[in-house]
């Protein structure tokens, strides 16, 4: 578990004046003085302080370290230590808090643009609220620029993105500008989409490498608009996706595995390989144990083990029609075989863990293990593969 | 053999579709639609063409009411198929 | 309270009656019917429940009831996104139309060695050049091409014996690739050769132009040779040799072979199968009897031909499938196009199965003098002595003059299914095609009486089989959408 925001900041009297600030972190001593007086000195070692930054931030404990009392400076619980050159952290003294936006070291940066949202799925892992979160998309324009150009991908998500309107498209054109080489993956339910001139706007931006990931639950539009609890979902997210590739977007269709809808996973496999075939790339995931999904837990989990064919069906549906298809957060050891090729380690570092059977395992390095969530749901069929004998 | 209750368009369909079997004439009186069939040729089971006339029958009259039902639908349809290829100069 | 609402909440299909889609419906067997809807997606039900369902009749809680609604036969107040997402796949099936002619047959001459009694066209084979295609006729041949609007373009080179001229071949690829730097399109070329005399020249010719080979593969050397006279009885040998070569310079899968099936290779067609097994194909093209050569038959010679054409394409159609069972990859072809109608989205080019009719729109021939038919048919019914489907001249008439002429509209206009009648009530017409030029041949008018038609019935015995074999297997329908997304 990597913890990426924490309320027991401890900053001097310097920060407290100086007031909240998004700011990207540099160890190097021999940072160039133009850029030192725009970023933070991080700290982990007894080293002398550089100068000419305009924050200090070290790891508390660590008494050794004298921060320069006229600067402003942070000391961070001891459990940051993995925070490392060209991150990007916001920190607000007045309440001790740090939230890390953005770490260079890893492929999982996600932005969450609003927890608002026009859904509100079973299985929610966000649960929406209705609350005015509009300063985050000023966070993250303010944030946008320094981040490191050599990121290969961030994310947006919600709550619903596209609620946003205009400014979600004004966010979708920063990471143009301030990331050219960076890819934009966009969780929406595509409801918004359905929009005369929504797709188009986006698609107006011309971003270089963009996918919009929309949930779609099933081939029957009340089964989808039960999981979403959204009347009219399964119609509007149909037109979004239908709008977004008339203007050339790529869009991937995600689908959750869970009890309601398992069963028909076939069927919902010849329905995408029917009416949307032009997709870009379905992801079949395992669920994830967090927010509403633990209120319904009863209706919702299914073990793995239970859907082995359905899965192997439907994989086999979509990928003889040429759709590219993943299976995401699922154990390789309760997957057929020879489904084991579209799996992906695609659990976030930061709530992704393995379990202490897991050690014998020849495919732990392979696997995407399991949520930090998982609690005691887990399935039956979780057992190392012991590799064969040469 | 009398038809009652079958249109006439069901009947020529059944007729068109069996031709190969069988041949078959008409005849309207008042409102009873009557047809004749005619085997046509030696090796024709006579009894088996015209059990087959008459499911023929049914599976048109069926066919017709579906297809008025469902008209409007194919309109619809072909209409917002063709409005969207841009062959048409708007 | 939970904040959740009940999967009852949202499904109205109870309170409401359903609204049905465009569909059709034949007997498939005894009691089983197949219904299908515009862009030919299909399920299968028993009679009481097609009833039900055409009658208003069918409760929402039947399980036939979602997968109707899955598959775009009924909607009901959950949704009204059905008619745009069927607008969608009719305006797919029907797109491909719009880049009109991608295939351009030229017969580069009618000189052959070989005298196969089902080939309507070859000349003696001797070194006088009045059957050869002169370079003045390709130029204007290859103008009338490029007026095609298709992104992609196809030039196949027929005969006779096609490599017997050499230098037309050499000159229609320089040409063509020269206007083809103005234009872009996606440009391709085929020779139809029987290999038997080719050279190193030729294979160097094909190596550096992309040229792609296809050949004639009859069956084992027996059958291949009865079929395939030549000088030397040796014909099957030398397409063996002349395939191995021909892949061995070009790569492996620039070479095809085609089958001509003719009486003798109806009780051969696992022999045949095997045939092309051994020589490490993909896959077979099982093609039906052709009608044109032979004089035009009875109606009961057609029908009994008919009849065991349609078993030897079985037969050898489950040979495959069992092939496939035990792990051999091979497709059958014919198979392979109608499923493509059948299970996927997308339209095939074939041009026997296209409606409106393929002629002209799917394929153009460019005959050695000069003119111009409307499908490779249409050239061997002029051969039989019916000029019904030449539709012009390369040297006397412009492509307007030729594209526009009632020789071609007539036909594609009459034969069109959706308003012919048997087709425009057939369940199976989103999977068939118009073939104006067969039922010209063998019953005298484009359209052809469809029961008493050979294409009919073939063509209903193939979807009827192939709805029956993904019906009784589930492993055959994995096979089978394989097939269909394959070619």
């Amino acid at each position: 578990m990597i913890p990426l925001r924490a309320r027991s900041v401890i900053f001097n009297e310097a920060a407290v004046a100086a007031g909240p600030r998004i700011i990207r972190l540099s160890t190097n001593t021999e940072r160039p003085s133009p850029l030192r007086s725009n970023e933070a000195f991080f700290a982990r070692f007894r080293d002398p302080w550089p100068d000419g930054f305009s924050w200090y931030v070290a790891l508390a404990g660590d008494s050794a370290i004298e921060m320069p009392p006229e600067i402003p400076g942070a000391a961070l619980p001891a459990e940051f230590a993995y925070l490392g050159d060209g991150d990007v952290i916001s920190l607000e003294p007045s309440a001790g808090i740090v939230r890390v936006l953005f770490r260079k070291s890893s492929s999982y940066n996600h932005f969450l643009l609003t927890e608002r949202c026009n859904n509100s799925c079973l299985m929610c892992s966000q649960p929406p609220r209705a609350v005015q979160d509009g300063w985050i998309v000023d966070e993250i324009l303010e944030a946008l620029p320094l981040i490191d150009r050599s990121a290969a991908e961030i994310g947006f998500t919600g709550g619903e993105p596209t609620l946003l309107g205009d400014r979600f498209i004004e966010l979708v054109r920063a990471t143009e500008s301030y990331l050219p080489n960076t890819a934009l993956h966009i969780l929406s339910n595509g409801r918004s989409f359905a929009k005369d001139g929504f797709a188009a706007l986006l698609a107006a931006v011309r971003h270089h490498d963009l996918m919009i990931g929309i949930p779609l639950y099933s081939d029957l539009p009340h089964e989808h608009d039960y999981v979403v609890q959204a009347d009219g979902a399964f119609d509007e997210t149909i037109r979004g996706i239908l709008n977004l590739k008339q203007h050339h977007v790529r869009v991937e269709l995600r689908v959750v595995l869970q009890r309601p809808t398992t069963k028909r996973l076939p069927d919902l496999a010849r329905f995408i390989a029917r009416n949307l075939l032009f997709v870009d790339h379905v992801a079949l995931m395992a669920l994830e144990i967090t927010g509403f999904a633990k209120a319904n837990l009863d209706r919702l989990w299914i073990d793995p083990m239970e859907y082995g064919r359905e899965l192997q069906s439907a994989v086999g549906v979509l990928s003889r029609a040429g759709i590219r298809t993943s299976i995401y957060n699922s154990q390789l050891c309760v997957l057929p075989k020879d489904l084991h090729h579209f799996a992906r380690r695609s659990i976030s570092d930061w709530k992704q863990q393995y379990l202490p059977v897991c050690d014998q395992c020849s495919a732990r390095e392979r696997c995407a293990g399991f949520f930090e969530t998982s609690g005691t749901k887990i399935s039956q069929g979780i057992a190392p593969i012991i590799a064969e004998a040469a | 053999m009398p038809v009652n209750g079958f249109s006439l368009e069901a009947a020529k369909r059944a007729a068109y579709d069996l031709m190969g079997s069988l041949d078959v004439s008409f005849t309207l009186n008042d409102q009873t639609l009557c047809c004749e069939l005619r085997p046509t040729g030696p090796d024709v089971d006579a009894a088996a063409a015209e059990r087959e006339f008459r499911r023929s029958l049914l599976d048109h009259e069926l066919r017709l009411s579906t297809e008025q039902r469902t008209e409007p639908m194919r309109s619809a349809i072909l209409g917002l198929a063709f409005s969207k290829t841009g062959l048409q100069r708007e | 309270m939970s904040r959740f609402r009940e999967p009852e909440y949202y499904d109205a299909s109870a309170e409401a009656l359903y609204t049905m889609l465009p569909w059709r419906f034949a007997r498939l067997r005894d009691d089983t019917y197949v219904l299908t809807n515009m862009v030919g997606e299909y399920l299968t039900l028993p009679r009481s429940e097609l009833e039900s369902f055409a009658t208003g009749a069918l409760p929402a809680g039947h399980p036939a009831y979602n997968e109707l609604k899955s598959r775009h036969f009924l909607f009901d107040d959950d949704t009204n996104v059905a008619i745009d997402l069927l607008a969608l796949k009719t305006r797919t099936k029907l797109a491909p139309l719009a880049n009109f002619t991608g295939l351009h047959i030229f017969v580069a001459t009618l000189r052959c060695e070989h005298s196969c009694p089902y080939c309507q066209v070859s000349r003696a084979n001797d070194d006088r050049t009045e059957f050869d295609m002169s370079e003045a006729t390709a130029r204007m041949a290859l103008d009338l091409v490029f007026k095609s609007p298709s992104p992609a373009i196809k030039i196949e080179f027929q005969g006779g014996e096609p490599l017997l001229n050499l230098p037309l071949l050499r000159f229609v690829v320089s040409e063509a690739k020269k206007r083809n730097d103005a234009e872009g399109r996606d440009l391709a070329f085929v020779i139809a050769t029987n290999l038997a005399m080719l050279t190193e020249e030729h294979l160097e010719f094909a190596r550096e132009h992309d040229i792609l080979i296809s050949t004639s593969l009859d069956g084992p050397a027996d059958l291949h040779n009865r079929n395939r006279p030549r000088p030397g009885q040796d014909s099957h040998q030398r397409a063996i040799d002349g395939i191995k070569r021909a892949r061995a310079a070009l790569g492996f899968h620039r070479v095809g072979a085609l089958m001509t099936t003719t009486s003798a290779s109806l009780t051969r067609v696992k022999d045949i199968i095997d045939e092309y097994v051994r020589m490490d194909f993909g896959g077979i093209f099982l093609r039906p009897l052709s009608p044109y050569g032979f004089a035009i038959k009875t109606k009961f010679y057609q029908s009994y031909d008919q009849r065991r054409w349609l078993e030897f394409y079985f037969e050898g159609l489950d040979y495959i499938i069992e092939l496939n069972r035990r792990g051999l990859d091979f497709i059958e072809h014919y198979a392979a196009m109608v499923l493509k109608k059948m299970l996927t989205p997308l339209q095939t080019s074939y041009v026997d199965l296209m409606t409106p009719a393929g002629i002209g729109i799917g394929a153009l021939v460019y005959n050695y003098d000069g003119t111009v038919y409307a499908s490779d048919e249409s050239r061997m019914l002029a051969e039989m002595g019916d000029q019904t489907f030449a539709l012009g001249n390369v040297h006397k008439n412009s492509y307007e003059e030729i594209i526009l002429s009632d020789k071609l509209l007539d036909p594609i206009e009459q034969s069109f299914a959706a308003s012919s009648p048997g087709c425009a009530w057939c369940a199976f017409e989103p999977y068939c095609g118009s073939d104006p030029v067969f039922h010209h041949a063998t019953q005298g008018d484009f359209l052809g009486k469809k029961p008493l038609s050979a294409f009919c019935t073939r063509n209903m015995a193939v979807f009827r089989g192939l709805i029956e074999r993904m019906e009784a297997d589930e492993e055959v329908c994995a096979i089978f959408e394989r097939w269909a997304n394959l070619i």
